[in-house]
């Protein structure tokens, strides 16, 4: 509540309630009555606690309406006229030439390994990644450096870096999952073969640490690094599954931590260190980083149970398909315990699929997710809201709000 | 045929773990002469404890051998031992469907594989050693079964291993070549074998994981097998040998001009070139097992049920991916970014060898021909640039980035580059020419894309009279080019790139492990 207090110091807050609609008048006069309880997560690295996840989570659905409250709060109080600070607005000159600027790193001798490798790099993915850290090096830089901090050149790569290496570890995962589709075409390894995917997966993935040594920030290197390392660890952790209840939700949390926050947390973080921000800022990049990561993630396994496959652009169900037991069935597990069963030998056997999706419908494991990751989403706004606000801290807010409500 | 050939490894204890049903053998052989070695044989059963010397000739012996003078052995069942530091010890054995092989052995990757009938499994046991790294591709042996297609040739080098008779298992000595020589003493300069992966690597949860579902694989035609049990023993002394001439020019261009900083010198060697030298190892694996993913578009029926090698390229692709994240880690620890650089750029190479003509299916060099002649421009400077890729760009890259790591300038690095770049290539070309010039090589299992053959192609209408054969004539072939001037062509361009490796160290102070450097240029040329 860091910028509520501040506006409250500068004497704005009058006037924006004078200006908000009645219906948000209402809700921030509620919202100054509950915000000092609002939840802070305690945490590892996958910020949330097993036993805070999964116990009572129901009871805690009645409060949940709290949240939609400050989330009007947030995205209004800021000073910064909505239309300017929509992420988009704020990236778009950016992202418009980061496609490009890839391809280009990938130019090789080999015009059949360059086609692989660029294959992937049409500018038709959400470039979720390369905005989220753009927005958080805009936003560091404004905070330590004051409001007309460019962005750096070096920040500008790290995005770069941030989407090849999500890229390359999707070359990866296609043939790992065998899949068919990827962002409405042909996946990798239908078009060009498994081999060839892979080898060009680990070409991207060198030429990302080519231009990140290029950098020459080796704090930077030892950060992304960390990242490829959790990529893979992610990876096996979804070959196993736990037994036990608590452990197998705190594994979830890990996994998804590892598999998608991870990136997310440590390129937000070394854009941070590349704006010679203070510790204090870089741990806050960070932990907005994972929380936005959490939550990204944790509403992709719902939308794998609530989508259907031509919205998403990637078949749906695929994680059941795949024998990954995600957050809605977890939760929907605790109230039938049959589906340990299925969840240990992994939908294997006909019909267990079907079974699942069924539990999950009949229970509000969906819901209980969609918690989870709203919690995620307000501890991102918590954190952004250390920062002092500008437009691109503003539209971190917004993106940590979109990240729950999008439909794909 | 029983056979058993128990070779070991220089100065290292061996030791064999038997778990068995019946027995509980453990083999420890102490000690270690230049020349015959002496195995203990402790019976721990019941026990009992009985060391005696088993005199082995020449670091063999057989397992009739064994048997007489122990009769615990009562194995008719052919072993193989082969030996790495006190710690690892790869068993192979085959036929004891029955036998509980409980060690830690169960969970190593890349060391499990059934070949042929044969499990071969390193037992890891570090307790108390602070080593990080350990070695686990000793010279052994090697098994060759014969398959009607000779589908194995490839792997195999050296005049011994080509004379093998159609026996169910057969296991050649081990290469007393001058390479062999060379390399056994260089050894000894560094003072441990290189690191292939991290110990801690090895002992990893994750590889853990992968070992299990390795064993699924067992049995199955995907490549991963193969290319596992070649990470216990790989025929061309290749694998281990990248660490090696790190870690000899690292100790040959001596210690940091600028004084030490931080890091004190371990046998003339810097913690962190060791590191980096592990790093290229596990760079190095971590191509092979991606290589070996197979496009499952492409398979035959008679390769297996689908799934199977589905699964073997999810192991596949997540085991590389495992290394080369390690790898990753380790380098950036190495605080350093220009040599996170020359390392990226060599992996990078690595993918480009891939895309290239060479990499073709069955186009490899070492690979059996196809019968049919590879791209019709393919040429020697095709070669060159391929070898560079695919196995000189990480040798000279890290020799280049071992004397940065050390602070050495420019100059001495251009020389190190240079010198890993030609001695891989006089390697490679060395390699290609054993088929063609061995006393009894096998006429047919030489590379249509290797240098002599591309340099017998490259002359005078060679190229035209034979692609004009419809079927093409790999017997002949080898003849001709036996009889022509390809052979003297190729020796010439080996020595040249011999002589550059040479020139490239000449102005590093003499010392032993450029001595040793030398002796492995004059090996390969």
């Amino acid at each position: 509540m860091a910028t509520f207090m501040w506006l409250q110091n500068v004497g704005l807050l009058r006037q924006i309630r004078l200006s908000l609609p009645r219906n948000l008048r209402l809700c921030l006069k509620k919202i100054n009555s509950t915000s000092d309880k609002s939840i802070s997560t305690t945490c590892c690295r996958c910020g949330l606690s097993s036993t805070v996840a999964s116990s009572n989570c129901k009871g805690r659905l009645r409060t949940n309406n709290r949240y939609l409250y400050s989330r009007c709060f947030s995205t209004n109080s800021n000073v910064f006229p909505k239309e300017t600070c929509s992420p988009e607005k704020l990236t778009q000159d950016e992202l418009a030439s980061l496609h490009g600027n890839i391809c280009k790193e990938l130019i090789t001798e080999r015009r059949s390994l360059q086609e692989v490798a660029q294959y992937y790099f049409d500018g038709k993915g959400k470039a979720f990644r390369p905005m989220l850290v753009l927005l958080t090096a805009g936003a560091c830089n404004s905070h330590t450096h004051g409001a007309n901090r460019q962005l750096l050149d070096t920040q500008r790569q790290i995005a770069m870096i941030a989407e090849m290496i999500h890229t390359a570890s999707l070359m990866h995962d296609d043939v790992i999952d065998n899949a068919d589709t990827r962002r409405n075409k042909t996946a990798i390894n239908e078009k060009w073969g498994q081999k060839k995917s892979i080898l060009a997966g680990d070409f991207v993935l060198s030429v990302s640490s080519k231009v990140l040594a290029r950098i020459g920030n080796e704090e930077v290197v030892l950060i992304l690094s960390q990242v490829i390392d959790d990529l893979v660890r992610g990876e096996f952790m979804q070959l196993g599954s736990k037994e036990d209840e608590n452990e197998r939700f705190s594994h979830y949390l890990k996994k998804t931590f590892m598999k998608t926050a991870s990136l997310m947390a440590h390129s937000c973080q070394a854009v941070a260190v590349l704006g010679k921000c203070s510790d204090e800022v870089c741990q806050i990049a960070f932990e907005y980083g994972r929380n936005v990561g959490m939550a990204f993630q944790l509403i992709d396994d719902v939308l794998d149970f609530v989508s259907s496959d031509s919205e998403m652009g990637k078949p749906t169900s695929a994680d059941l398909k795949l024998g990954l037991a995600t957050g809605p069935v977890l939760f929907a597990a605790e109230k039938f315990p049959e589906l340990d069963a299925l969840i240990m030998r992994r939908f294997s056997e006909p019909g267990d699929v079907e079974r699942a999706r069924e539990a999950v419908a009949k229970t509000d494991g969906i819901e209980q997710t969609r918690y989870i990751a709203n919690k995620y989403s307000q501890e991102a706004k918590r954190q952004i809201s250390q920062l002092t606000p500008s437009p691109a801290s503003q539209a971190l807010t917004e993106l940590s709000q979109r990240v729950i409500t999008r439909l794909k | 045929m029983a056979a058993c050939v128990v070779t070991t490894l220089r100065r290292f204890p061996l030791a064999i773990h038997h778990h068995g049903n019946l027995r509980n053998v453990q083999l420890v052989q102490n000690a270690p002469h230049k020349n015959a070695s002496t195995l203990l044989l402790q019976r721990t059963r019941s026990s009992v404890q009985i060391s005696r010397p088993v005199k082995t000739g020449v670091c063999t012996c057989t397992c009739s051998q064994l048997q007489k003078n122990h009769g615990s052995l009562k194995s008719k069942e052919p072993f193989l031992i082969s030996s790495n530091l006190a710690y690892t010890t790869s068993s192979i054995f085959t036929g004891m469907q029955d036998q509980v092989f409980k060690s830690r052995s169960d969970t190593i990757f890349g060391s499990q594989s059934l070949y042929n009938g044969f499990v071969v499994a390193p037992l890891m046991h570090a307790p108390n050693s602070t080593r990080s790294i350990c070695s686990s591709v000793p010279l052994t042996n090697i098994h060759r079964n014969r398959t009607p297609g000779g589908a194995s040739s490839n792997q195999l080098t050296g005049p011994h291993l080509l004379r093998g008779t159609p026996s169910r298992s057969l296991f050649g000595l081990p290469d007393r070549s001058a390479w062999a020589s060379a390399i056994a003493e260089a050894e000894k300069i560094v003072g441990y074998p290189t690191s292939f992966i991290g110990l801690r690597c090895l002992l990893s949860d994750e590889l853990s994981n992968v070992a299990m579902q390795v064993r699924k694989l067992v049995g199955t035609k995907h490549p991963l097998v193969k290319t596992a049990k070649n990470l216990v023993y790989d025929g061309k002394h290749n694998i281990q040998t990248r660490g090696l001439i790190i870690l000899l020019i690292s100790k040959a261009a001596g210690p940091s001009p600028k004084g030490t900083d931080n890091q004190s010198m371990v046998r003339g060697i810097y913690p962190s070139q060791r590191t980096l030298a592990e790093i290229a190892e596990m760079i190095h694996t971590a191509f092979l097992v991606h290589k070996g993913v197979v496009n499952i578009r492409d398979l035959l029926p008679s390769d297996g049920p689908r799934s199977v090698m589905e699964f073997g390229n999810k192991i596949s692709v997540l085991s590389g991916d495992f290394l080369l994240a390690s790898a990753c880690m380790g380098l950036a620890k190495l605080r350093n970014t220009y040599v996170v650089d020359l390392i990226s750029q060599a992996i990078s190479d690595l993918t480009e060898a891939a895309f290239m003509a060479f990499s073709e299916e069955g186009a490899e060099p070492g690979a059996t021909g196809r019968g049919q002649l590879p791209l019709p421009n393919l040429g020697v400077a095709d070669w060159t640039r391929y070898v560079y890729l695919s196995s000189g760009s990480l040798i000279a890259k890290s020799c280049r980035a071992a004397l940065e790591l050390a602070g050495h300038g420019e100059e001495m690095q251009k020389c190190a580059f240079e010198f890993g770049k030609n001695i891989a290539l006089a390697q490679q070309l060395h390699q290609e020419l054993q088929l063609f010039t061995a006393f009894n090589g096998s006429p047919t299992s030489f590379s249509l894309t290797s240098a002599p053959v591309l340099l017998h192609l490259e002359g005078s209408g060679n190229r035209d009279r034979v692609s004009n054969q419809t079927k093409l004539d790999m017997k002949k072939l080898h003849r001709e080019i036996r009889a022509g001037s390809a052979i003297a062509k190729s020796q010439d361009l080996c020595r040249t790139y011999a002589e550059s490796a040479r020139l490239a160290i000449s102005e590093f102070p003499q010392s032993e492990a450029r001595d040793a450097l030398l002796k492995m240029v004059k090996a390969v040329s």
